[in-house]
Parts: structure tokens; sequence; C-alpha cells
């Protein structure tokens, strides 16, 4: 945890919220056994650790241990509920924590969380919660599984997300939204709707070891707002679409798509740039992108889609006789160059 | 020291002396507050006096466990600031004037609340006070703070009667989070089932700056009922809304008939961008008596007019049953975006085959102003689709509508218009019958700017299509028309109502495209074409792609009212491909330019057809225009021939038929409803295959390898998908690599035991080594001689095998190795164990071969096996096979990866997987564990990694037994898992 006086003015006057919670735990009188508590490596400033068990309030970084006890069971509600008073990490040391379909594995209230793997979160009602500007700062090495809703929901900025794997969800493996954050190296295998559901303003998705989606039971990953930029995306055998963005002035680079029971590549909305993206087998077109101010960069390609339309798969007739290769690749009203 | 002990409970003393005399932080506190606070009668008590929670110091969590008592807060309750506690009871009922309380009103952030009930659930009746957590922003750190965290999670149902408040209270704050559980899973099986009911709004908005937040509510095992507006708007854009059903949802309408869920980048916001509302059931989704109130997600207009507003937000709507939207203008899904901004997404879906989905209000993802964004409307049912409202994804750059059903769809009034105007995409599309009763289907172009051309309108249908129904895809100006493509299985009708107008712009555009198929691509049907069809341009002389039309069908009859005009392009054409004839009435006109030789009016009939009335053309039908073609008598037999349209059902099979049984053909028949065979069989033997009348889907069950057991835990069977019969595919040899042990399985349990040979002993255990000397004599030839050593085991172990391949120049290899082969046999009455021994020695010749690596370039080794490590020596690959605790944790990471790369269907679904998977984690962590440790807790940290093991292939054999396991993957898994167990056991040991 940094020194005061790298804090915020507002964390320092969070402190002695946090000092008095540990007091009330570590030092204070006798509690019930199931009682919300703080918990943490350093709950006091005096390097006072307190375990973590289910439903507790982490105050200051840990890392969870065999002592920790929510690591033993699962939780009846919540996991853990962060608030704390400035950046805080929790590394999970290769343990996992379970919900029963209730609560929150981890619910970021206030503080800062760094998340840390490798670690598993499952089977709550979400996996993590964490809204407000600085509510996360980053996720590396975590999985989120079998949770009811979302594994990573995540609306904030500046955070990254690197490493993690989200499989099995109710809904989104990565549900994530904010401005200028960053998601790299990840996995999201399925989830009952979108592998990646990246909403907000400036993500950048991808470039270094891009991103997967597996078998997610619609869009792999499905894209929203303005300027982002994706630099690898490996979308295979999705049931809706491979990757669809609507986006405004978005870059959209090495993206491939193969195996999806829509269309490969589906990109809407304006100033889009697409570059060196592949489409290949899906059941619906390969690459299609309309809207205004397109920009095809080159390197687009789609083989092997078949073009068909709608829940019954009905195939386009007049577009296969006519133009076929705007089945494979179209950008605007012209196939790919 | 006695200085200490005087001190200590002096300050303890007052320090409760400093609490307030309402102040409480346990339940011992509550009870204690007298009998006019708490009062029970049998298992319910009541708490009559308003408590201020108060930890013994500031900012602490308080938590009151009433353990099984069902609590009633009347005229009393918790009020906590910004503090945070939790409630924990069987039941907790908000009575009149009852009160939850964790505000920080202007000043501070909200407080949390959470409330942990068993199955006597939540009652937050109508008169009680509202349950407040607003909160302020941080001061200092602005974006932080805001609306505290209200969380209910409940194994009864949840009533919120009584509305809940976490709004942001300062410009910059956020609202806060409602997260909403009721009812439990223990794993993977239901615990507890609850219900969620809203009755009273909750908000959780954001002020001038402050997004909108949270509302998450989840039936588990129950339902959702939504019958009050939810809030989650906000000027820095809105919020989530989210609610998840295990059995139906109901949105039904708020008691003002406002907008039922609310997720708008508020007004007061400079272009705020909608938030979220994803709903999804595993039930149905419907309204209240029918209606279901307004679901915005609505983007706010920029301050300066001239920016660009705010973008639509994102609605969900999913269930896999049906899904109802119905109230007409009382209700209706907005996503649109602000002046100038991007319009949002609607998504609204049935998943199960069968599952109908009506929309009866309208749908909006549209914007307005120049460089505006349409955005992307979504109507796919499972079953049938039925609009009978508006949808609306225009803007100056157009959006895209899409209706699609497994089934029939319909478009039917009052509805007015499905748009895409802007040039954007209209799609309809549906398995069986189209209907398109009287809206309009448009993606228009309005603006002259150039490079605007109108956009698609694009009809699919199985079966039939009938349209009485205007569509547009024109434009304006310079800009070129759009393409309407209208294709059906079956018949397609344009009856007199309709417009087809793909019109290019009247100041040089070029005229569109109208393509209108029947027995598309080669079944029996027929266009009727009573209406007008338009693609007339104005382009210079010679533009390419210029106007077309396309009329095919078995019979085309253009009648009386019928147009086809793509006049004014100099080479525009129409084209007439008749599968049967053609009959044009008096009074129809099928026209094009005819300026240029070019722009003609095609017919193609098959030879012997009469030729249609030419005067009924313009310019008139030239018999040059005509071509008569050959009826196929198979695919394309002869070359360029036109496909028949035989009857069917008339018992005769004709190309392109493939059967036909008269009055049997139908749905789930061998010969289907069209005249082409079908069959469910897979070409598995061990599945039955049959047919589901109800959706004409075939279901594949393997009833086989459930019957695969031969009552030996110690074997495993499954179904060969050729024979179809059982066979063992594993035998779990319990081979623990000890010469002195025996080795044995139990039938019964699959277990596996290892008894000591009296008076054996293993005298050395030395890993293998494999040492190389080379020598290599200069060119044009090298002699290398490799040895490898046998391993020094007295005894004899295992040699791993060293791969090498071969040398990369010539040379003579001699090697000589030993390897033993264990086996070992058991039985129930004795024990025996037979070893033998091989020596081989070998000699091999090999011509000269370029190295095929480098050793600074050991990557082109890879043999993609875990369970070897690559290397190159002397210009070899070799994959030597990793040994010790590195052979089972390679095998357990490939486990690892095999059920992380399987589909969940392949495991039996998510949580077997992760089950499955997590079995190995722990039998990892459990061997690395053991790997550090010495003694005695490394046998015992191995000894529990081996039982995690065996209990994991059992769970493999006994889900590929049951078929949720597939077969590939099964024997896949055990392999490895097998492997793994081979090379833990003498670890385990020590040997």
């Amino acid at each position: 945890m940094p020194s005061d006086t790298r804090r915020p003015a507002s964390a320092r006057g969070i402190v002695p919220l946090a000092l008095a919670l540990a007091v009330a735990l570590g030092v204070g009188g006798v509690r019930p056994a199931t009682a919300m508590r703080a918990c943490g490596d350093d709950v006091d400033g005096h390097r006072t650790a307190v375990p973590c068990a289910c439903g507790d309030i982490l105050v200051s970084s840990r890392t969870l241990r065999a002592a920790d006890r929510i690591t033993h069971k699962p939780c009846r509600g919540d996991g853990l509920v962060i608030a704390a008073p400035g950046p805080v990490t929790l590394a999970f040391n290769g343990h996992a924590i379970r919900g029963q379909g209730q609560g929150v594995g981890i619910l970021v209230v206030r503080g800062s969380l760094s998340l840390s793997g490798p670690g598993t979160i499952e089977g709550f009602g979400m996996g993590v919660l964490a809204r407000g500007a600085t509510a996360l700062a980053s996720v590396v090495g975590m999985r989120f599984s079998g949770n009811r809703m979302y594994g990573l929901y995540v609306d904030g900025d500046g955070y990254t997300v690197q490493g993690s794997v989200a499989e099995g969800n109710g809904r989104d493996g990565f549900a994530l939204g904010g401005t200028r954050y960053a998601v790299d190296g990840n996995r999201a295998a399925g989830n009952r709707r979108y592998g990646f559901s990246l909403t907000g303003t400036g993500a950048h998705v991808g470039g270094g070891l891009g991103n997967e989606a597996v078998n997610n039971g619609k869009s792999g990953f499905w894209l929203y707002g303005m300027m982002h930029e994706v630099v690898g995306a490996t979308a295979v055998g999705n049931g809706g679409y491979g990757f669809y963005a609507m986006a405004m002035h978005a870059r959209l680079v090495d993206i491939h798509a193969e195996g999806t029971a829509g269309s490969g590549l589906r990109a809407m909305g304006m100033g889009l740039a697409l570059e060196g993206n592949s489409a290949t087998a899906n059941s619906g077109f390969g690459i299609w992108v309309s809207g205004a101010m397109l920009d095809d960069r080159g390197g687009n390609s789609g083989a092997d889609n078949t073009g068909l339309m709608g829940e019954a798969g009905l195939p386009p007739t007049t577009l296969r006789e006519t133009a076929p290769a705007l089945i494979q690749c179209r950008i605007g009203t012209a196939s790919c160059r | 020291m006695p200085m200490k002990r005087v001190l200590v409970p002096l300050v303890l003393a007052l320090l409760a002396a400093a609490r307030p005399a309402a102040a409480v932080c346990t339940a011992a506190d509550v009870m204690a507050c007298g009998p006019n606070c708490w009062k029970c009668v049998g298992n319910t008590c009541t708490l009559g006096k308003l408590l201020t929670v108060t930890p013994p110091m500031p900012g602490a969590p308080c938590t009151f466990d009433f353990g099984t008592r069902d609590v009633v807060l009347n005229s009393g309750g918790f009020t906590a600031g910004q503090n945070a506690f939790e409630i924990k009871a069987h039941g907790l009922t908000v009575d009149g004037s009852g009160t939850l309380k964790a505000t920080g009103n202007q000043l501070t952030p909200g407080g949390m609340i959470t409330l942990t009930l068993g199955s006597g659930g939540l009652k937050v009746l109508a008169n009680a006070n509202l349950i407040d957590l607003t909160g302020a922003e941080v001061i200092g750190n602005p974006f932080a703070g805001g609306g505290g965290t209200f969380t209910v999670q409940s194994d009864g149902d949840v009533v919120l009667g009584g509305g809940i408040a976490v709004d942001g209270t300062t410009p910059n704050a956020q609202g806060g989070s409602i997260l909403v559980t009721a009812g439990r899973y223990a794993g993977t099986v239901l615990a507890a089932a609850g219900n969620v009911t809203v009755s009273a709004n909750l908000t959780a908005t954001g002020k001038a700056n402050g997004p909108g937040g949270m509302v998450t509510l989840t039936a588990n095992g129950g339902k959702v009922d939504v019958e009050d507006r939810i809030d989650v708007s906000g000027g820095g854009g809105g919020g989530s809304i989210c609610t998840t059903s295990d059995g139906d949802t109901t949105l039904g309408t708020t008691p003002t008939g406002g907008p039922l869920l609310v997720a708008d980048g508020a007004m007061s916001g400079d272009a705020a961008s909608g938030g979220c509302i994803d709903v999804f059931s595993s039930g149905n989704v419907t309204g209240k008596n029918g209606v279901t109130g307004r679901l915005l997600a609505r983007g706010s207009n920029a301050f300066i007019t001239t920016d660009g507003g705010g973008c639509g937000g994102m609605i969900d709507i999913e269930a896999l049953g049906p899904v109802m939207l119905e109230g007409g203008s009382n209700g209706g899904v907005d996503a649109s975006g602000g002046q100038l901004g991007g319009g949002g997404t609607i998504c609204v879906s049935t998943d199960n085959i069968g599952s109908d989905l009506t929309v009866g209000v309208p749908l909006a993802a549209s914007a307005a102003g120049l460089g505006s964004v349409g955005g992307c409307v979504d109507v796919c049912s499972g079953g049938r689709a039925v609009v009978q409202d508006d949808i609306d994804a225009s803007a100056n750059c157009g959006g895209a509508v899409c209706v699609d059903a497994f089934f029939d769809t319909s478009l039917a009034a009052p509805a007015q218009a499905i748009r895409a105007d802007g040039g954007g995409n209209v799609e309809v599309s549906g398995g069986g019958l189209v209907t398109l009763a009287g809206p309009l289907l448009s993606a228009a172009q309005s603006s002259s700017v150039p490079g605007s051309p109108g956009g698609g309108v694009t009809v699919l249908a199985g079966g039939s299509i009938s349209a009485s129904v205007p569509v547009d895809v024109s434009a304006f100006g310079p800009n070129n028309g759009g393409s309407v493509d209208v294709s059906a299985g079956k018949d397609l009708a344009i009856d007199a109502s309709s417009t087809l107008n793909a019109d290019g712009g009247r100041s040089g555009g070029l005229g569109g495209a109208i393509s209108l198929r029947a027995g598309d691509p080669d079944l029996p049907g027929n266009l009727a074409l009573n209406g007008l069809a338009h693609a007339t341009g104005t382009s210079p002389p010679n533009t390419p792609n210029p106007a077309l039309g396309l009329l095919q069908a078995c019979t085309i009859h253009v009648g009386a009212t019928g147009v086809l005009d793509t006049r004014g392009d100099t080479l525009a054409t129409n084209t007439l491909i008749a599968r049967t004839g053609i009959t044009v009435d008096p009074g129809a006109l099928v026209a094009t330019t005819g300026a240029d030789a070019k722009s003609r009016n095609f017919v193609i009939l098959p030879t012997g057809a009469p030729t249609p009335n030419p005067g009924a053309f313009s310019p008139p039908l030239a018999p040059t225009d005509v071509q008569f073609r050959a009826v196929c008598t198979g695919p394309n037999q002869p070359a360029g021939c036109l496909i028949p349209c035989p009857t069917c059902g008339n018992g005769q099979t004709e190309y392109p038929e493939t059967c036909d049984n008269g009055a049997a053909n139908g749905t789930c028949q061998p010969c289907s409803a069209i005249c082409r065979t079908f069959s469910c069989d897979d070409h598995n033997a061990c599945t039955t295959d049959s047919c589901n009348p109800a959706t004409g889907q075939c279901e594949h069950v393997d009833t086989v390898t459930p019957t695969c057991d031969d009552h030996n835990n110690c074997t495993f069977e499954q179904c060969n998908t050729v024979t179809g019969q059982c066979e063992t595919t594993f035998v779990q040899t319990c081979n623990d690599m000890n010469q002195c042990t025996t080795d044995a399985c139990a039938p019964a349990d699959g277990s596996c035991s290892h008894t000591p040979i009296p008076g054996c002993t293993t005298t050395t255990t030395t890993l293998p080594t494999t040492s190389t000397t080379s020598t290599t004599t200069t060119a044009p030839s090298a002699s290398t001689t490799t040895v490898t050593q046998p391993p020094t085991t007295t005894t004899t172990g295992a040699a791993p095998t060293t791969t090498v391949t071969q040398p990369p120049t010539t040379s003579t290899t001699v090697g000589t190795s030993t390897t033993t082969t264990l086996l070992a046999t058991t039985s129930t009455t004795g024990v025996s164990s037979t070893t033998s021994s091989t020596t081989t020695a070998s000699s091999s010749t090999s011509t000269t071969q370029p190295p095929e690596c480098t050793p600074d370039a050991p990557a082109a080794c890879d043999d993609l096996d875990l369970c070897t490590r690559d290397s190159c020596l002397g210009g070899r690959c070799v994959h030597e096979p990793l040994l010790s605790f590195d052979a089972v944790l390679c095998r357990l990471d490939g486990i690892t990866a095999a059920l992380q790369a399987a589909p969940a269907t392949a495991v039996g679904g998510n949580r077997p997987q992760h089950k499955l998977e997590n079995a190995i984690v722990k039998a990892r962590a459990l061997t690395v564990a053991g790997q550090t440790a010495q003694g005695k807790r490394r046998v015992k940290q191995l000894g529990k990694a081996g039982r995690k093991l065996g209990a994991f292939i059992r769970a493999v054999m006994k889900g590929t037994r049951a078929s949720k396991i597939q077969p590939g993957l099964g024997a896949r898994l055990l392999s490895l898992a097998s492997g793994a167990m081979s090379e833990l056991t003498p670890l385990r040991t020590g040997s």
C-alpha cells in the first residue's frame, strides 16, 4: 500500500475509517463467527493481518492463504466487499472462492482493486462488480466461471484485464465498460450470451496476445461505443456473431472469426477502419461492414462462409448469383480489396 | 500492569457512555433496547424504535444476527449514516413506518445494507419508509462515492412494495447499487427457490455528471415481476438494470403509466449515453394484463447543439420461452441516441425452438441530425415472430433492423413502418410463411449529399410470402437507389396495394435493384406481381451498375395492376425467368429504358412454352429478347437448363424431388413436405434417432452407452459407434510401477490397492539418463554415435523412451537400450507378477538430410507434447519424456487444457466441466505441495493427490458411460489421468 503522502486527500480521509474497522475486528470485542468483519494483510496500519471469510470487508491488501476461510466452502452471499481507503491488491495465490448463486464474488464499493491470480471466482450471482472511475486497477490471471450473470463486470476508467478466463457464466464472460481500459490475453468460453461485452470509449482490446472467444451462446465479442482499438481477436464457434461492433471511429485489426452460427465479423457505424481481418467457415456472412466513412485498409478476407440469413438459415440466392464476393467480405457496398 | 487493568475497563466504560442511548451494533444490543422497542411473539419479533447503527468505532461494520427469527420493522428500524451493516434473519418485513437507512445525504457517500435472509424472505410494504442509501461524492475525489449499496440475498421471496433509493445526491455522484437475489443454489442444485416482485420505485440515479447506478434482480428457481419504475439514469450516462429468472419474468406497468425501466443518459448531462437493460428469463417474458411499460435507454443531447449527442444504450430481452411485449403506445422500447448521436441496440429474442415472439410496442434505436448513425434492432424468434408496432433504426446513416423467425414471421397493422432510413438495412425472414401486411419497410435515403445511397430490404422465407406492403429504398439527389430482394421457398404474392420503390435520386442517381423470386432455389413456387415495382434512374449515359429488375419463379404472373419499371438508366435491364411459363395480363407493364441494345426486357422460358404478349413490354418484346431452354433432368443436365416444377405429393418422384410418397409426405416423414428425403440418421449406431414433430428437428440419444456396464468399476465401457455394441475402452490397471507391490483394482468401487510383497526390496532407483557422444568427421561423410544408457535399476523400471529423429548427416547409429515391460496381472484370489525383459540392439543407416533444427532455435522441435522436453541436439530434434513430478504435472496440465478447449456440452454442461477442472486443479496443487514437502507430509499430500485423481478418473468413466462426456474426450482424459496416476504412484511410495 502506498504511503499516506501518496494517497489522495480523500483516501487519507478514509484511513481512520479503515483503522476503525480493523480495531473493531482484529482488536475489538467478540463478534459472531459469521459477522461481517474487516480483513486484509494490514487492517490497522500495524501489519495486523486478518484472514478473510465470506462477506467480509477487505480494507487492505491481502494474499489469500489456507487461513482464509473464504477459500474453504461456498459463500452464502457476497464473497468479499472491497471498501478500502485507496488501492488494494487481492492476490488469490492459487485459491478459489465460490458462491451459491447469490451476491457478488468481489464487490468493490470503495477503493481501487488490483486483482491478481491465479485464482477462481465461481458460482456467485456475479463474479466481480466494480463500478466507479477508480474502482478497478487491474485483473491478472483470474478465472471467472459459472456465475449467474457476469463473470467480470466493470465500469471504470483506465483499468486493465489480462490473462484471465471467463467460462460458463450466465450472461457475459467479460462485461467491461468505461473509458481507456485495456483488455489483452483473455479467453471467454461457453458463456451464455457474449464472451466479451465491451462498451464505452477508447478501449484497447488486444494489442499483445489478443483475446479469444470460443463457444459462447451469442456473440464472441460485442463491441459498442467509440474510439476503440481492437488488435488481435479470435472468435471460434460462437452462437451469434463472431465479432460484432456497433461503434464510431474504431480500428479493427487482426480479427479472426471462424465457425460462427451467424456472421463472422459484423460491424456497423461510422469511421470504422479495418485491416487484416479474416472470417472463415461461418454460417452467415464472412465480413460485413456498413456505415459511413468506412476505411478498408486491406488484408481483409473471407472464405467458406455460407451466407445464410435468419434464424432458419435461408440462402440469399440473389446475392449469391450477383455478387458472391460480398458474402465472403463486404465493406460498404463493395467487396474487400 | 495494575494500572492497565484499571484503565482498560475505564476506557471501555467511557466508550460505551459516549454512544447514543439507541446506538446498536449487534443483535444483542437490539434485543436489549427495551420492552417497547423489541417484542417477540413466538418466532416473530418486532422492532418498534428507530435505532442508530453505531459501531464501536466509526466506519466499522455491524452485524445484526437474529438467527432464525422473523423480524418486523414497525415504526422502527435502523439508520446508519454512511456505515455498513448486515441483518441476518429467517425473514424480514419492513412494515408501517419501518426504516432501513444508510444515507450520506448531501455530505458523504451512502452506506451499505446487506440483508441475508432465510426462507422467510423480505417484504417491504408500501407504507414503509423509503429505504434510503442516497449519498454524495467524496470530497476531493469527485468521481468516487455516491449512492450506497443495498444487497438482498434471500432464500425466500423478495417483495419490494416500498421504495428504495441509492441515488447520487451531488452533481458528480454516481448512483449506487441495488443487488437483489431470491433463491439459492448449492453447487448445481437449487437449494431454495425465490421470486422477486417490485411494486415500488427503485432508483439509482446520478445527477448532472454522475453516471447511473445498477439494479440487479435475480430469481433463482423463481420469477421476476416488475410492476413499478426502476430508474438508473444519470447525467454521466445511464446505468444498468439486469434481471435474471429461472422462471417467468413479468415486465408490467407502473401505477402512473410512466416508464417501467429507465437507463437513460439523463437530459441534465452533456451528451450522456444510454445505459443497459438486460432481461433474461428461462421461462416467458410477458407484460401485465397484456401491457409492458416503456423501457428506456436513451442518449441525451449535447449542451452545444452542434456537438454529437450521446449514444443510445443497449436493451436486451431474451427468454427461452415466449416473449410478448404488448401495449402499443403505452409501452415501447427506446434506445435512441441524442441529437447527432448514434442509435443504440435492441435485441429481443426467444431461444427455444417453438417459442414465439410478439412485439406489440414500438422499438426505437434511431438518431437524428447530420452525421447521426442508426442503431440496431434484432427481433429473433425460435418460433413465430409477430410484429405489430413500429421499429425504427433510422438516422442520417441508417442502422439495421432484423426480424427473423425459425417458423413464420408476420408484420401486421397497426404497425406503420419498419425503418432503417438513411440507407440502412431491413431484413425480414422466416423459415415458414412470411406475411407482410401493411407496415412500410423502409431503408430509404433522404440525404442528397453524394455518397448516400438507398439501403437494402431483404425478405426471405422458407415457405410463401404474401406482401401488401410499401417498400422504399429510394435515394435523393445524385445518389443511387437501393435494393429490394424478396425470395420465397414457395409462392410469392405482391398484391395491388404494394409499392416497391428503388428509385435513384432525381439528379443523376442510378436506379436500384429489385429481385423477386418464388420457388427459390429449386422448389415449386409461383410469383404473382400485382403491385408496382420500380427502380428508375437518372444516371448519365452508360453508367455501370444500372437499374435491374429480376422476376424468377415457376410461373410468373404479372397482373393487370402489376408494373416492373427500370427505366431511366441507359443500360437498365429486366429479366424474367419462368421455369414453367409467363402470363402478363392486359394493363400490366414490364418496362426498361431500351435506348441501348443491352437495355432490354429479357425473358427465359422452358422450351415450348408460349411467349407472353409482347405489347405488355416496353420496349416491346423482340424475338431476340426471348430465350428458350431445356428443362433439367438432373443437376444442370443439360447445361443451362431450367429446373422443373413438379407437383409434390402426386406420388411420383420427379427431378428435383428426391422422393414423393403422396399423402404420406410431411414433417418428420421419410419424405418431407417439399418432397426431399428426410432422415435423422446420424450414422451412429449407438444413438436412437428421432424427429420431434413439433419442431421438425432431429434428436439423437445414445441409448447404448448407459447400458454398458459390466459391473466392474475397474473397467470402462462405452458404445462403439460403428457396431453399436458395448466394448471396454479403458482398464484401470493400478500399476504403481513398483515391483515390490501387488497392484489390484477393486471392481466394486474402482479403487486401487498396492500390497507390499514380503521380502521384496528395490535396491536402487536412479532416474534414467541419456548420454550422447558425437564424433563428426569432415565432409562429405560424418559419423554420429549415440548411446542410450539403460536405467541403472537392478529390478529394472520402465525406461522412458527418448525419441531421436534422423541425424542430419550420413551416419551409422548403433544404439543399445534396455526396455523393461511390466505386465501386472491381478486376480481376486491371488497375486502374480510377471516381469519380462527385452533387450534390443539396433543399427540403422540413414541418408544425408539437412539439419532440422539449430540449438539457437529449439522451438522448431516442439512436438506439441507437453510431456516431452524438446531440444535440438546435433541438428536433430530430441523429445525427451519428462520425469518424476514434471511427468505428472504435464499430464494434469494436459487434462486442464483438454477440458478448457472442449465445449461445455462435451462434458455435460458448465458445472460438470468446472467440477472436473477443479478436481484437477486440486490434484495439481496437492502434487505441487507434495513435491516441496518431505517425509510423511509428502506422502500425505501425494496420497491426497492420488485420491483426487482417482475420483476424477471415476467421474470421467461415469460421465462417459452416461453419455454426458463425449467418448473421444473421455478417452483422452482417461488416458492422461491414468498416465498421471502411473507417474504419481511411485512418487507417493518414494520408490
